[in-house]
Protein backbone atom coordinates (compact mmCIF):
# COMPACT_ATOMS: atom_id res chain seq x y z
CA UNK A 1 0.00 0.00 0.00
CA UNK A 2 2.75 2.40 0.84
CA UNK A 3 3.83 2.12 -2.70
CA UNK A 4 0.63 3.58 -4.04
CA UNK A 5 0.52 6.19 -1.24
CA UNK A 6 4.18 7.21 -2.02
CA UNK A 7 2.86 7.61 -6.08
CA UNK A 8 0.12 10.19 -4.39
CA UNK A 9 2.33 11.86 -2.98
CA UNK A 10 4.77 12.37 -5.49
CA UNK A 11 1.84 13.22 -8.25
CA UNK A 12 0.10 15.62 -5.84
CA UNK A 13 3.52 17.58 -5.06
CA UNK A 14 4.27 17.94 -9.01
CA UNK A 15 1.07 18.95 -9.33
CA UNK A 16 1.02 21.63 -7.67
CA UNK A 17 4.69 22.86 -7.27
CA UNK A 18 4.33 25.95 -8.14
CA UNK A 19 1.32 26.80 -5.94
CA UNK A 20 3.73 25.35 -3.28
CA UNK A 21 5.72 28.51 -4.09
CA UNK A 22 2.97 30.54 -3.87
CA UNK A 23 1.88 29.98 -0.77
CA UNK A 24 5.48 30.06 0.42
CA UNK A 25 5.81 33.87 -1.23
CA UNK A 26 2.38 34.84 0.10
CA UNK A 27 3.71 34.28 3.47
CA UNK A 28 7.18 35.64 2.83
CA UNK A 29 5.03 38.65 1.94
CA UNK A 30 3.00 39.43 4.98
CA UNK A 31 6.01 38.65 7.33
CA UNK A 32 8.27 40.90 5.62
CA UNK A 33 5.03 43.56 5.67
CA UNK A 34 5.42 44.49 1.61
CA UNK A 35 3.67 47.86 1.39
CA UNK A 36 -0.12 47.62 -0.02
CA UNK A 37 -1.62 49.90 -2.83
CA UNK A 38 -2.18 52.59 -0.25
CA UNK A 39 1.53 52.84 1.26
CA UNK A 40 3.66 51.47 -1.69
CA UNK A 41 4.45 55.33 -2.62
CA UNK A 42 3.87 55.06 -5.79
CA UNK A 43 0.44 57.68 -7.07
CA UNK A 44 -2.62 56.14 -8.61
CA UNK A 45 -3.04 56.35 -12.63
CA UNK A 46 -6.33 58.95 -12.50
CA UNK A 47 -8.63 59.86 -15.60
CA UNK A 48 -11.71 60.53 -16.49
CA UNK A 49 -14.67 59.67 -18.44
CA UNK A 50 -18.22 60.51 -19.78
CA UNK A 51 -20.92 58.93 -17.32
CA UNK A 52 -24.48 59.53 -16.54
CA UNK A 53 -26.33 57.39 -14.37
CA UNK A 54 -30.15 57.08 -14.59
CA UNK A 55 -32.06 59.52 -11.92
CA UNK A 56 -33.92 56.59 -10.06
CA UNK A 57 -30.81 54.16 -10.10
CA UNK A 58 -29.64 53.37 -6.48
CA UNK A 59 -26.14 53.37 -5.38
CA UNK A 60 -25.69 50.22 -5.85
CA UNK A 61 -27.64 49.88 -9.38
CA UNK A 62 -24.67 52.85 -10.39
CA UNK A 63 -21.96 50.56 -8.74
CA UNK A 64 -23.00 47.78 -11.65
CA UNK A 65 -23.45 50.68 -14.11
CA UNK A 66 -19.83 51.77 -13.51
CA UNK A 67 -18.43 48.03 -13.54
CA UNK A 68 -20.30 47.33 -16.78
CA UNK A 69 -18.97 50.64 -18.53
CA UNK A 70 -15.10 50.44 -17.53
CA UNK A 71 -15.12 46.72 -16.80
CA UNK A 72 -12.14 46.69 -15.25
CA UNK A 73 -10.02 43.99 -15.21
CA UNK A 74 -10.02 40.76 -13.11
CA UNK A 75 -12.36 42.28 -10.74
CA UNK A 76 -15.35 41.13 -8.78
CA UNK A 77 -18.51 42.71 -7.79
CA UNK A 78 -18.50 46.83 -7.23
CA UNK A 79 -17.95 48.06 -3.64
CA UNK A 80 -20.13 51.26 -3.31
CA UNK A 81 -20.10 54.06 -0.45
CA UNK A 82 -20.40 57.69 -0.30
CA UNK A 83 -17.24 59.56 0.23
CA UNK A 84 -16.86 62.36 2.82
CA UNK A 85 -17.74 64.81 0.11
CA UNK A 86 -20.97 62.44 -0.29
CA UNK A 87 -19.60 61.25 -3.97
CA UNK A 88 -20.28 58.01 -4.55
CA UNK A 89 -17.17 55.59 -4.37
CA UNK A 90 -16.95 52.08 -6.31
CA UNK A 91 -14.43 50.10 -5.55
CA UNK A 92 -13.59 47.08 -7.66
CA UNK A 93 -10.65 45.06 -5.94
CA UNK A 94 -8.72 42.38 -8.20
CA UNK A 95 -5.58 40.35 -7.77
CA UNK A 96 -3.44 43.43 -9.41
CA UNK A 97 -4.59 46.12 -6.77
CA UNK A 98 -7.65 48.75 -7.00
CA UNK A 99 -9.73 50.35 -9.73
CA UNK A 100 -11.37 53.21 -7.86
CA UNK A 101 -14.15 55.06 -9.23
CA UNK A 102 -15.69 58.40 -8.04
CA UNK A 103 -19.09 59.94 -9.71
CA UNK A 104 -18.83 63.08 -10.12
CA UNK A 105 -22.94 63.48 -10.81
CA UNK A 106 -23.12 67.51 -11.78
CA UNK A 107 -20.43 67.21 -14.30
CA UNK A 108 -20.76 63.80 -15.68
CA UNK A 109 -18.07 62.16 -15.38
CA UNK A 110 -16.10 59.46 -13.93
CA UNK A 111 -13.15 60.08 -11.85
CA UNK A 112 -11.03 56.57 -12.12
CA UNK A 113 -7.83 55.98 -10.38
CA UNK A 114 -5.89 53.01 -10.93
CA UNK A 115 -3.49 51.48 -7.98
CA UNK A 116 -1.50 48.73 -9.70
CA UNK A 117 0.07 46.65 -6.46
CA UNK A 118 3.67 45.33 -6.60
CA UNK A 119 4.40 42.03 -7.72
CA UNK A 120 4.97 40.54 -4.17
CA UNK A 121 1.15 41.42 -3.09
CA UNK A 122 0.27 40.11 -6.37
CA UNK A 123 1.32 36.74 -5.25
CA UNK A 124 -0.38 37.38 -1.76
CA UNK A 125 -3.26 37.80 -3.40
CA UNK A 126 -3.15 35.33 -5.97
CA UNK A 127 -2.85 32.68 -3.23
CA UNK A 128 -6.19 34.49 -1.67
CA UNK A 129 -8.18 34.06 -4.78
CA UNK A 130 -9.98 30.89 -3.83
CA UNK A 131 -13.66 29.80 -5.49
CA UNK A 132 -15.52 32.43 -3.81
CA UNK A 133 -13.64 34.89 -6.08
CA UNK A 134 -16.52 36.95 -7.94
CA UNK A 135 -14.63 37.94 -11.00
CA UNK A 136 -16.24 36.47 -14.34
CA UNK A 137 -12.99 36.43 -16.81
CA UNK A 138 -11.66 33.15 -17.63
CA UNK A 139 -7.87 33.53 -15.80
CA UNK A 140 -9.02 34.46 -12.25
CA UNK A 141 -12.04 31.37 -12.77
CA UNK A 142 -9.32 28.91 -13.75
CA UNK A 143 -6.79 30.25 -10.98
CA UNK A 144 -9.41 29.73 -8.48
CA UNK A 145 -10.02 26.28 -9.55
CA UNK A 146 -6.64 25.68 -9.39
CA UNK A 147 -6.10 26.66 -5.89
CA UNK A 148 -8.96 24.73 -4.77
CA UNK A 149 -6.83 21.71 -6.01
CA UNK A 150 -3.81 22.58 -4.54
CA UNK A 151 -5.59 23.37 -0.92
CA UNK A 152 -7.20 19.65 -1.28
CA UNK A 153 -3.84 18.04 -2.41
CA UNK A 154 -1.89 20.00 -0.10
CA UNK A 155 -3.44 18.36 2.55
CA UNK A 156 -3.38 14.88 0.88
CA UNK A 157 0.07 15.66 0.75
CA UNK A 158 0.75 16.50 4.20
CA UNK A 159 -1.33 13.09 5.11
CA UNK A 160 0.68 11.20 2.80
CA UNK A 161 3.91 12.59 3.21
CA UNK A 162 3.51 11.87 7.37
CA UNK A 163 2.18 8.63 7.10
CA UNK A 164 5.07 7.53 4.67
CA UNK A 165 7.51 9.45 7.32
CA UNK A 166 6.03 7.57 10.03
CA UNK A 167 5.87 3.76 9.29
CA UNK A 168 8.78 3.59 6.73
CA UNK A 169 11.54 5.99 9.03
CA UNK A 170 10.20 5.28 12.40
CA UNK A 171 13.36 3.88 13.65
CA UNK A 172 15.29 7.02 12.77
CA UNK A 173 15.76 9.52 15.69
CA UNK A 174 15.05 12.51 13.66
CA UNK A 175 11.84 11.08 12.32
CA UNK A 176 10.23 11.18 16.42
CA UNK A 177 12.17 14.23 17.54
CA UNK A 178 10.59 16.23 14.29
CA UNK A 179 6.68 14.95 14.67
CA UNK A 180 6.85 15.18 18.09
CA UNK A 181 8.40 18.74 18.52
CA UNK A 182 5.95 19.62 15.76
CA UNK A 183 3.18 18.36 17.72
CA UNK A 184 4.10 20.08 20.94
CA UNK A 185 4.97 23.02 19.53
CA UNK A 186 1.93 23.49 17.52
CA UNK A 187 -0.12 22.12 20.52
CA UNK A 188 1.58 25.15 22.73
CA UNK A 189 0.30 28.26 20.33
CA UNK A 190 -2.82 26.37 19.82
CA UNK A 191 -3.46 26.54 23.72
CA UNK A 192 -1.64 30.34 24.01
CA UNK A 193 -3.77 31.72 21.23
CA UNK A 194 -7.64 29.97 21.86
CA UNK B 1 23.72 13.97 -1.09
CA UNK B 2 20.05 12.03 -2.32
CA UNK B 3 20.07 11.20 1.63
CA UNK B 4 20.61 14.48 2.68
CA UNK B 5 18.23 15.68 1.18
CA UNK B 6 15.87 13.12 1.57
CA UNK B 7 16.45 13.72 5.65
CA UNK B 8 15.76 17.07 4.90
CA UNK B 9 12.28 16.76 3.26
CA UNK B 10 11.57 14.24 5.96
CA UNK B 11 12.51 17.02 8.52
CA UNK B 12 10.33 19.96 7.14
CA UNK B 13 7.46 17.62 6.33
CA UNK B 14 7.06 16.62 9.66
CA UNK B 15 7.94 19.25 11.80
CA UNK B 16 5.15 21.43 10.02
CA UNK B 17 2.70 18.91 9.51
CA UNK B 18 0.10 20.15 11.80
CA UNK B 19 1.13 24.05 10.61
CA UNK B 20 0.12 22.70 6.98
CA UNK B 21 -2.97 21.28 7.87
CA UNK B 22 -4.01 24.22 9.72
CA UNK B 23 -3.42 25.93 6.32
CA UNK B 24 -5.19 23.68 4.38
CA UNK B 25 -7.71 23.15 6.25
CA UNK B 26 -8.62 26.76 7.39
CA UNK B 27 -8.11 27.54 3.63
CA UNK B 28 -11.06 24.91 2.65
CA UNK B 29 -13.27 26.68 5.36
CA UNK B 30 -12.23 30.11 4.11
CA UNK B 31 -13.11 29.02 0.07
CA UNK B 32 -16.02 27.16 0.87
CA UNK B 33 -17.62 29.36 3.78
CA UNK B 34 -18.25 27.44 6.36
CA UNK B 35 -19.75 29.82 9.27
CA UNK B 36 -18.12 30.02 12.15
CA UNK B 37 -21.30 30.55 14.71
CA UNK B 38 -20.05 32.55 17.58
CA UNK B 39 -21.26 31.63 21.11
CA UNK B 40 -20.98 34.76 23.41
CA UNK B 41 -21.01 34.79 27.02
CA UNK B 42 -21.51 38.44 29.14
CA UNK B 43 -20.28 39.20 32.51
CA UNK B 44 -19.39 41.50 35.23
CA UNK B 45 -16.47 42.31 37.16
CA UNK B 46 -15.45 44.97 39.71
CA UNK B 47 -11.28 46.16 38.94
CA UNK B 48 -9.62 49.41 40.56
CA UNK B 49 -11.08 52.57 39.30
CA UNK B 50 -9.39 55.50 37.61
CA UNK B 51 -6.79 52.71 35.33
CA UNK B 52 -5.76 53.62 32.20
CA UNK B 53 -5.90 51.08 28.95
CA UNK B 54 -2.92 49.30 29.77
CA UNK B 55 -3.15 48.61 33.24
CA UNK B 56 -6.33 47.70 32.97
CA UNK B 57 -5.50 44.97 30.63
CA UNK B 58 -2.68 43.89 33.21
CA UNK B 59 -4.84 43.36 35.92
CA UNK B 60 -7.53 41.54 34.04
CA UNK B 61 -5.35 38.86 33.00
CA UNK B 62 -3.46 38.34 36.38
CA UNK B 63 -6.94 38.34 38.16
CA UNK B 64 -9.27 36.75 35.75
CA UNK B 65 -7.47 34.82 33.33
CA UNK B 66 -8.48 36.84 30.55
CA UNK B 67 -5.63 36.49 27.54
CA UNK B 68 -5.11 38.30 23.69
CA UNK B 69 -3.76 40.75 22.03
CA UNK B 70 -5.01 44.55 23.10
CA UNK B 71 -6.78 46.41 20.39
CA UNK B 72 -7.32 49.60 19.85
CA UNK B 73 -9.52 51.61 22.72
CA UNK B 74 -12.66 53.95 21.90
CA UNK B 75 -13.36 55.88 24.42
CA UNK B 76 -16.72 56.12 26.22
CA UNK B 77 -19.14 58.72 29.01
CA UNK B 78 -17.21 58.04 31.99
CA UNK B 79 -14.75 55.03 30.47
CA UNK B 80 -13.65 52.67 27.59
CA UNK B 81 -13.91 50.48 25.82
CA UNK B 82 -11.19 47.60 24.05
CA UNK B 83 -10.93 44.22 22.71
CA UNK B 84 -8.70 41.58 23.63
CA UNK B 85 -8.28 39.58 20.65
CA UNK B 86 -7.03 35.63 20.61
CA UNK B 87 -7.35 33.50 17.70
CA UNK B 88 -10.70 31.79 19.11
CA UNK B 89 -12.17 35.10 19.69
CA UNK B 90 -12.60 38.45 21.59
CA UNK B 91 -13.59 39.56 24.41
CA UNK B 92 -14.69 43.47 24.58
CA UNK B 93 -13.81 45.34 27.70
CA UNK B 94 -16.47 48.16 28.80
CA UNK B 95 -14.50 49.58 31.45
CA UNK B 96 -16.30 52.47 33.57
CA UNK B 97 -13.63 54.76 35.39
CA UNK B 98 -15.21 56.46 38.55
CA UNK B 99 -16.46 52.71 40.11
CA UNK B 100 -13.99 50.32 38.36
CA UNK B 101 -17.13 48.22 36.70
CA UNK B 102 -16.33 46.22 33.89
CA UNK B 103 -18.33 44.31 31.33
CA UNK B 104 -16.70 41.61 29.73
CA UNK B 105 -18.67 40.25 26.00
CA UNK B 106 -16.20 37.64 24.83
CA UNK B 107 -16.94 35.77 21.49
CA UNK B 108 -15.62 32.58 20.96
CA UNK B 109 -15.30 31.23 17.83
CA UNK B 110 -14.71 27.53 18.23
CA UNK B 111 -11.84 25.55 16.36
CA UNK B 112 -13.02 26.79 13.04
CA UNK B 113 -12.28 30.04 14.61
CA UNK B 114 -9.08 29.49 15.80
CA UNK B 115 -7.82 27.46 12.55
CA UNK B 116 -9.00 30.85 11.03
CA UNK B 117 -7.15 33.18 12.49
CA UNK B 118 -4.26 31.35 12.91
CA UNK B 119 -4.22 31.33 9.16
CA UNK B 120 -3.90 35.11 8.94
CA UNK B 121 -1.31 36.06 12.20
CA UNK B 122 1.79 36.87 10.73
CA UNK B 123 4.19 39.24 11.35
CA UNK B 124 7.19 40.03 13.42
CA UNK B 125 6.37 43.62 15.38
CA UNK B 126 2.98 42.21 17.60
CA UNK B 127 2.30 43.18 20.69
CA UNK B 128 2.99 40.22 22.60
CA UNK B 129 5.63 37.41 22.32
CA UNK B 130 3.61 34.48 21.61
CA UNK B 131 2.59 36.47 18.70
CA UNK B 132 5.61 37.35 17.63
CA UNK B 133 7.12 33.78 17.64
CA UNK B 134 4.02 32.56 15.51
CA UNK B 135 5.28 35.37 13.10
CA UNK B 136 8.93 33.49 13.28
CA UNK B 137 6.85 30.11 12.84
CA UNK B 138 5.22 31.12 10.06
CA UNK B 139 8.19 32.94 8.41
CA UNK B 140 9.92 29.60 8.43
CA UNK B 141 6.86 27.54 6.81
CA UNK B 142 6.91 30.03 4.18
CA UNK B 143 10.87 29.10 3.95
CA UNK B 144 9.91 25.22 4.38
CA UNK B 145 7.37 25.25 1.04
CA UNK B 146 9.77 26.24 -1.27
CA UNK B 147 12.25 23.73 0.21
CA UNK B 148 9.79 20.85 0.48
CA UNK B 149 8.91 21.68 -2.91
CA UNK B 150 12.51 22.04 -4.44
CA UNK B 151 13.62 18.45 -2.18
CA UNK B 152 10.85 16.93 -3.56
CA UNK B 153 11.38 17.70 -6.96
CA UNK B 154 15.04 16.78 -6.87
CA UNK B 155 14.13 13.27 -5.05
CA UNK B 156 11.19 12.46 -7.99
CA UNK B 157 13.95 13.15 -10.53
CA UNK B 158 16.36 10.44 -8.80
CA UNK B 159 13.52 8.17 -9.27
CA UNK B 160 13.75 6.61 -12.63
CA UNK B 161 10.68 4.78 -13.12
CA UNK B 162 8.56 7.71 -11.83
CA UNK B 163 10.09 9.87 -14.52
CA UNK B 164 7.17 9.71 -17.36
CA UNK B 165 4.45 10.25 -15.56
CA UNK B 166 6.06 12.89 -13.24
CA UNK B 167 7.67 15.04 -16.40
CA UNK B 168 3.79 15.05 -17.42
CA UNK B 169 2.42 16.30 -14.34
CA UNK B 170 5.16 18.65 -13.78
CA UNK B 171 5.14 20.36 -17.07
CA UNK B 172 1.19 20.81 -17.07
CA UNK B 173 1.34 22.58 -13.88
CA UNK B 174 4.62 24.71 -14.61
CA UNK B 175 2.69 25.66 -17.99
CA UNK B 176 -0.94 26.41 -16.95
CA UNK B 177 0.03 28.03 -13.98
CA UNK B 178 2.43 30.43 -15.29
CA UNK B 179 -0.57 30.72 -18.14
CA UNK B 180 -2.52 31.71 -15.69
CA UNK B 181 -0.69 33.93 -13.29
CA UNK B 182 0.54 35.94 -17.11
CA UNK B 183 -2.98 36.23 -17.52
CA UNK B 184 -4.03 37.33 -14.30
CA UNK B 185 -1.38 40.10 -14.44
CA UNK B 186 -2.25 41.43 -17.42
Amino acid sequence: MNAWIKKIHIYAGLLNFTILCVFGAAGLVVTAEAPDIFHGGSEPDVSTVPFQAPGSASDKEVGNLIGAQLQPKHAGKANVRRNGQHQLEADFYSVNGLVRATYLESEGQLKVETRRNSIWRFLDNAHATTIQETASDWAPWAWSRYIELSIWSLMLMALTGTWLGLTTRWNYWWTKASFIAGTIGFAVFWMVEK
Amino acid sequence: MYRLIRNIHLILGLLLFWMVMMYAVSAAQMAHQIKIVPVITESDVTATPGLDVRPLAMELMEKNGLTGELGNATSLPGGYRFPLTRAGGVTQITYDRATGKVHLKTSDNGVWGILNRLHHFHGLHNQSGARNAWGWLVLFASLAMFALGGTGVYMWFKLHKERGIGVVLLSANLVVSIILLIALRM
